[in-house]
């Protein structure tokens, strides 16, 4: 088979920087080949698949050693000599949020900007969309506005526009990161058709592993701008040193291969292959464990619901009431929501893409006023406080920690807040302190908060909103675009707020396992209304729900459901130690 | 907010606004070359505010007292339309009217005769029509935001337009809510189906 690009001895250093970001890098991928390139965030994956598609020496400037080729599979082009607007035609390039690369307001006129802009006759450009449409299933989709799609639509729309340009290599960087359960398949299965039907070399960033990992030729493990390890998925995952590696730089195999290796490991059983699906996972686990039932609901499990039942003798901290929300263009976000929140709950809102869940947090936030209806926090009437008032009571930690850095030094940073709200600065000095010591981040406060990892940016972003001392703290999509190691930080700190501050912590998410592990009620919204709400293992165990609502259960769950299929009667489980438990029971 | 503060917003508005409309008013009437109130004098404060007053005696003309009339029942209907006081709105237009007799009497020693009833009538006027306007308002049917909604065409049932008094209890199986939620986490039961009926 025909190479596609062959990367040879690679280094690359950013004008700014003073160490490569990468380092000697040779690789080769054949026409029609799914890659599958993992690896901690910062590690250098985006500026590698930078000098595949040439933005890497075209765009960004720096030391640029080694060549890159790609083919188109009748010429070679080496990357640095080829002008970027021939290379655009053989490498298409898909962002993680598909916003960011649209230019016109129709899903039609998106897909024709590409050939258009390369000077095609229309009936050219007409086969391509045709083409660009069959291929991702998008033909319902093409006379509407690319503002009105989900986000799987958008991110399908944005793979179209790419296949108009009739790339040999498609590049997606973490495509499903910004999308839910059903919407990251739907984006998979497109890309696996690409490259089974079409014979398009794909290279695909991901951190989600689980989901397509089943998909990937070949898995290349990525660190500190250098390639640790290569090999189709059941080989890299199914390595134990490979997996003590991605342990290392903080990266999870797959959960399901995961649990595999932990229980082969604890009670020496022998696991027959690496199973790249949950199907898989549970019909080896159902080979290798004794077939016994277990009964008893984790003890966690039982207190989530004495603890939803109990509530009510809690301080309310959040009370809304019919709320309403229209947008200006007339879309209606919100229908109607009753809800309330008590003091000390870990809530997760869960929800596919445009169900209301943001809108739902702004208007807590108060930077959204009710059309209808009212918000209430801390029994204040959140439209009738003013946003310093309200920064008091609510604090809102986005995505991306880097929108909410912006002072010279992290103790700027953190005073900020305060200074403004007119405080004394010997009281902004003191909750300064506070918060620097409560989020670890001491020895850091004379450092730029961009110099930072990005799990130290989160960390500042938080303690920028902990010195105004809010009771509430809303985290936007906390999962997004991080590694494992940086996401579980994260979470834990989180955790640690709400156990130890007793602070209400909302967390708005697409990851069911992150939910599944950390909060304690579940509210999943669908079209602007709540569909449910209830302690978290309840929420989740009503499938049926959750389908409605483009939802799956978190992969643990997934299982235990799956080995009900072989005979096991098992109770609802949240997390890998919940279930390693109930292994326990059955093994002994 | 206070019945202090609206009336200090209130009189803040009328005093800004009032002046505002007023040159508005006479600056499109003297494109249409209707009348002319200024005839040369600088649109100046205390020029502004002794028209306001009608005192200049051109300005009790007809036409002249037509435009100073709108400028002040302009300006109080948006002071009104903020506080949606009523009592709060009369008393700060009163208070304008004397504020603006203090201000030309200590600060530029004019000595100010009122005309009655002329030097009253922008005063009566703004008055009587605040009063009206929050009485219609008062009494006209409202639209809620359903009747916007079902105007473009959209439909939403009863049960959703209404708030609910929170935690509920699951008719079916008696499992708390603090929620409005379709179904219930403990019997998966269709709740808005339930419940529609019992919530008022």
């Amino acid at each position: 088979m025909k190479d596609s690009i062959v990367v040879e001895d690679l280094s690359f250093r950013y004008e700014i920087a003073k160490e490569y970001t990468l380092k000697d890098i040779n690789f080769r991928a054949k026409l029609g080949e799914f890659v599958l390139l993992i690896g901690p965030s910062g590690c250098g994956k985006t500026t590698f698949i930078n000098t595949i598609n040439g933005i890497i020496p075209h765009v960004l400037k720096g030391i640029l050693k080694g060549d890159v080729v790609v083919s188109d599979g009748e010429r070679e082009y080496l990357v640095k000599e080829t002008q970027i607007k021939t290379l655009a035609t053989i490498v298409g390039t898909v962002f993680q949020d598909p916003e960011t690369q649209f230019f016109t307001l129709s899903v039609l006129s998106e897909l024709a900007f590409g050939p258009e802009n390369l000077m095609l006759p229309p009936e050219e450009i007409r086969r391509r969309i045709e083409f660009a449409v069959e291929a991702t299933g998008i033909k319902h989709l093409l006379q509407k506005s690319v503002f009105d799609l989900s986000g799987g639509q958008k991110q399908r729309v944005a793979i179209a526009s790419a296949l108009t340009m009739m790339p040999k290599i498609l590049i997606l960087d973490e495509p499903t990161a910004n999308l839910d359960p059903q919407g990251a398949k739907e984006v998979l299965r497109v890309i696996d058709r690409l490259v089974r039907e079409l014979n398009i070399t794909v290279i695909l960033i991901e951190h989600r592993l689980e989901e397509v990992s089943k998909y990937a030729d070949r898995v290349i493990v990525m660190n500190k701008g250098e390639f640790l390890a290569e090999g189709p998925p059941r080989k890299v995952f199914g390595d134990p040193q490979i997996v003590d590696i991605l342990y290392d730089i903080g990266i999870r195999p797959p959960w399901h291969i995961e649990i595999l290796h932990k229980i082969s490991k604890k009670y020496n059983l022998e696991v027959p292959e690496i199973p790249l699906t949950i199907e898989e996972a549970a019909r080896i686990l159902a080979r290798i464990l004794p077939n016994r039932n277990v009964a008893d609901e984790p003890p966690r499990l039982r207190k989530l619901e004495e603890t939803y039942n109990s509530l009510s003798n809690r301080r309310k901290v959040i009370e809304i009431r019919n709320l309403w929300f229209v947008y200006p263009d007339g879309t209606v976000a919100l229908k109607g929501i009753n809800l309330d929140i008590y003091e000390g709950e870990f809530v997760g809102i869960i929800g596919q893409n445009g169900s209301g869940k943001s809108t739902l947090c702004l208007t807590l936030l108060g930077l959204y006023r009710p059309t209808h209806g009212y918000v209430k926090v801390l029994g204040k009437d959140v439209s009738k406080m003013s946003i310093a008032e309200m920064s008091r009571s609510v604090g809102m930690i986005f995505q991306n920690p880097d929108l909410m850095l912006f002072q010279k030094t992290v103790w700027s940073e953190i005073a900020f807040g305060p200074r403004n709200v007119g405080l004394s600065e010997d009281e902004v000095a003191r909750r300064v302190e506070e918060s620097l010591k409560m989020m670890r981040l001491e020895e850091y406060r004379d450092h730029s908060p961009r110099a930072l990892s990005r799990g130290q940016r989160h960390r500042v972003a938080v303690a920028s909103i902990l010195s105004m001392r809010p009771k509430i703290l809303i985290a936007d999509e906390p999962t997004t675009g991080q590694d494992y190691g940086s996401c579980k930080e994260y979470l834990e700190l989180l955790r640690r707020l709400n156990e130890e501050q007793n602070m209400t912590i909302i967390v708005v998410s697409h990851s069911m396992d992150i939910i599944g592990k950390y909060a304690k009620r579940v509210i999943v919204m669908k079209d602007g209304r709540i569909l449910a709400d209830g302690p978290t293992h309840k929420i989740y165990e009503n499938i049926n729900m959750l389908r409605e609502t483009d939802l799956e259960q978190p992969r643990v769950m997934q299982i235990v459901e799956e080995l009900k299929k072989y005979g096991f009667d098992l109770p609802p489980v949240l997390t890998a130690e919940e279930f390693l438990n109930v292994v326990d029971k059955i093994m002994w | 907010m206070g019945a202090g503060t609206e009336y200090i917003k209130s009189l803040f508005i009328g005093f800004v606004f009032v002046p505002v409309f007023f040159v508005v008013i006479n600056a499109i009437a003297y494109e249409m070359h209707v009348f002319l109130l200024f005839k040369g004098m600088p649109i100046s404060i205390h020029n502004v505010a002794l028209w306001l007053l009608l005192v200049p005696d051109e300005s009790r003309s007809t036409v002249g007292m037509l435009g100073v009339t709108l400028a002040w029942i302009a300006g109080w209907l948006l002071a009104w339309s903020r506080s949606r006081n009523t009592a709060v709105t009369i008393l700060a237009i009163v208070t304008s009217y004397f504020l603006y007799i203090v201000y030309l009497v200590s600060f530029w020693r004019i000595p100010i005769v009122i005309y009655v009833p002329e030097g009253f009538t922008q005063l009566l006027v703004a008055i009587i029509v605040v009063y009206l306007f929050a009485s219609i308002n008062k009494y006209r049917p409202k639209k809620t935001i359903f009747d916007l909604l079902e105007r473009v065409g959209l439909r939403f049932p009863d049960s959703w337009k209404r708030p609910y008094d929170l935690p509920l209890k699951c008719p079916k199986c008696g499992a708390t809510l603090h929620s409005s939620a379709k179904y219930c986490w403990n019997c998966h039961a269709d709740l808005e189906a339930l419940l529609s009926s019992e919530v008022s």
